[in-house]
């Protein structure tokens, strides 16, 4: 019972680090957002964040304390400047999300929004124990336990030849190993708990989000757009669907690519296509582009291909290659990761020194 | 992993046997010729683009070579499938002014997509954990006893697959004895032939998961090649007497499983 609270706690805390780092950044930058895009943003903001530090330290095979220390160095800081800076738009983004869920008030929020919860606890509960799942748990419990990034293997324990850049090329599973060593939790306890909870509430946000910009005239309508999107998610079990990484596998950088990174990606096009020149609307897609493989490592292509394909076509649509070429560059990250896992599979390798 | 070998076996297995893909089309028409002109424009040219980037077979081997052909149907979570059904049910419903007409779409929608054979819930899906780590009580309990027993940090374990899959979501000390992949390739009962470097895990894997005997000197060149230390195995494959053989005795059992240690020398 403390665990489950715990675990509450936490999923409560790392929204409340979107919050903050998503008002940050809207304050560095000069950009306005809603209080959900925020919300949305904030997410990318708070991984890429993380994977700029991570990243380096993993790549150089340094312990994994000092990625913690180091984050939790960061996190403070950040969130200092944040309530020094921008406290006064941080409390004003939290009331309007209140604000918001008072208007659209009724039976029908009450309906989505148990809905919602009903599918965090469901992922939670569900026994699904795979091959994936024990090389991702696996990859947290050691990193904790080892207090090495990537060094011993995820799944079997043994000590790794190379790093593995399939997995190491991405923060994600660092970011579940140091929840774990905040909470002395389980990495079991974390991943199905905690990040799994976290990805079907970032999909729900982010189904909102796209509601909103479909049905601009209601809210409501946007609710209920999301709460038809859960109910077919409950009934499209097929293999490898995007329902069966929210419903059973939430909790993998899988479940986050393809029901929180491709929708957002998803919202971040629509808006780039209403107005392309807004600064919000292109500071959107390039956050969501930058922090994709943070995220997740299936984001490696998938982006990219989105990203070439949404921008070619409005710039085919408003005959302005200028478009193109303003836009494109935001698939550089992910090129570069491209690049660098293409050789890895030709046998470039980063031997294990320990 | 999808085993397919072009673009259209992908979708169909993608789909398996829901409404869900012939709705997307049916949404997608609707929402083609119910929109601007410029937004016909783009829905033509998106779908332009994705079929020759992403979507025909020379891509699949083409771009499946860096990204692995097995995982290729992750594109398909790019195809927005149940947002466009759910902005064109939304519409449906919104725009239908009666109570009645109004359920009636909904009730259609239900039948649609949910309830049928691809649902989630179904008995069983609801349950309550028995622990909070999600796991088989018996393989915490298998990984309690070798944690009080253990005299080195890091033990390599031999497990049951049942058992290998969950330890060490529990404990990160644990080692694998069998890894994944020969686990993968070579669980079943069959011989020694095409194992090639797998022959000392296929004997650990014939013993532990499928109660063989009979390979004694095998199994215990297997053993100590590997450095194994405890070996896991079903109970009701009454391992006792033979893994004595190889030098190790029984260290304890739980409801399904018999843990060995080895034997001092």
């Amino acid at each position: 019972m403390v665990q489950l609270a715990l675990c509450l706690l936490m999923i409560a805390l790392l929204f409340l680090e979107f919050a903050v780092f998503g008002n940050g950044f809207c304050k560095l930058f000069r950009l306005k957002f809603r209080a959900y895009e925020t919300g949305i943003l904030g997410f990318f903001v708070y991984f890429g964040f993380f994977q700029i530090e991570a990243l380096p330290l993993i790549l150089l095979q340094r312990p994994f304390h000092e990625l913690a220390w180091l984050w939790a160095g960061t996190a403070c800081l950040v969130n200092l400047c944040v309530l020094l800076t921008a406290g006064k738009a941080l409390a004003f983004y939290l009331k309007s999300i209140f604000a918001g869920l008072w208007r659209i008030k009724g039976i029908l929020l009450v309906a989505v929004v148990l809905l919602v919860f009903f599918v965090c606890w469901f992922q939670g509960t569900q026994p699904y124990v795979g091959w994936d799942t024990v090389d991702y748990v696996g990859t947290v419990n050691t990193t904790v336990y080892t207090d090495t990034m990537y060094v011993y293997q995820g799944n079997s324990g043994a000590m790794a030849k190379e790093l593995d850049l399939r997995y190491a090329l991405s923060a994600f599973y660092m970011h579940s190993a140091l929840l774990c060593k905040l909470m002395s939790a389980g990495g079991m306890i974390v991943q199905k708990y905690i990040i799994g909870t976290v990805c079907v509430l970032m999909h729900a946000g982010i189904l909102f989000a796209i509601g909103r910009h479909l049905f601009p005239e209601k809210e409501k309508k946007a609710l209920f757009f999301t709460g038809l999107a859960f109910v077919m998610h409950l009934g499209f079990y097929t293999n490898y669907s995007v329902s069966d990484f929210l419903m059973i596998r939430a909790y993998e950088a899988k479940g986050f690519c393809a029901n929180v990174v491709i929708p957002a990606m998803f919202y971040a096009i629509l808006r780039f296509w209403q107005d392309w020149e807004k600064r919000e609307h292109r500071a959107l897609l390039f956050v969501v582009c930058f922090s994709s493989i943070p995220v997740s490592m299936s984001s490696l292509a998938i982006i990219p291909a989105m990203l070439v394909i949404a921008v070619t076509a409005h710039g085919l649509v408003i005959k302005s290659p200028k478009v193109i070429f303003h836009s494109i560059w935001y698939a550089v990250p992910n090129g570069m990761y491209l690049i660098l896992y293409f050789l890895y599979t030709r046998g470039f390798q980063i031997m294990i020194h320990k | 992993m999808y085993n397919v070998e072009n673009i259209q076996q992908m979708i169909q297995t993608y789909g398996g046997f829901t409404m869900f893909l012939p709705a997307f089309l049916i949404c997608v028409i609707y929402a083609f010729c119910s929109t601007k002109e410029s937004e016909k424009k783009r829905l033509t040219f998106v779908f332009l683009l994705s079929i020759l980037f992403i979507f025909n077979d020379l891509s699949i081997k083409l771009v499946g070579r860096i990204t692995g052909i097995a995982t290729y149907y992750r594109f398909l979570w790019a195809v927005p499938i149940l947002p466009m059904i759910a902005w064109a049910g939304t519409k449906a419903v919104s725009e239908r002014e009666k109570l009645w007409e109004r359920a009636m779409v909904l009730g259609l929608l239900a039948c649609l997509f949910w309830g049928g054979k691809n649902s989630f819930v179904v008995e069983g899906t609801i349950r309550i954990p028995e622990n909070a780590y999600n796991l088989a009580e018996d393989v915490i309990q298998v990984c309690e006893m070798i944690e009080k027993d253990k005299d080195k940090e890091r033990p390599v374990v031999i497990f049951d697959l049942g058992c290998q899959m969950q330890s060490r979501l529990y404990d990160p000390s644990l080692i694998w004895g069998i890894s994944r992949k020969a686990y993968q390739t070579h669980n079943n009962t069959a011989g020694y032939e095409d194992v090639k470097k797998y022959i000392a895990e296929k004997a650990m894997i014939r013993a532990v998961n499928y109660g063989i005997k009979g390979e004694e000197e095998r199994l215990s060149k297997a053993l100590k090649k590997k450095k194994v230390d405890y070996v896991v195995t079903l109970t009701l494959y009454e391992m006792s007497d033979y893994l004595e053989q190889v030098g190790y005795e029984l260290l304890g059992t739980t409801l399904e499983r018999s843990v060995y240690v080895r034997k001092e020398e």
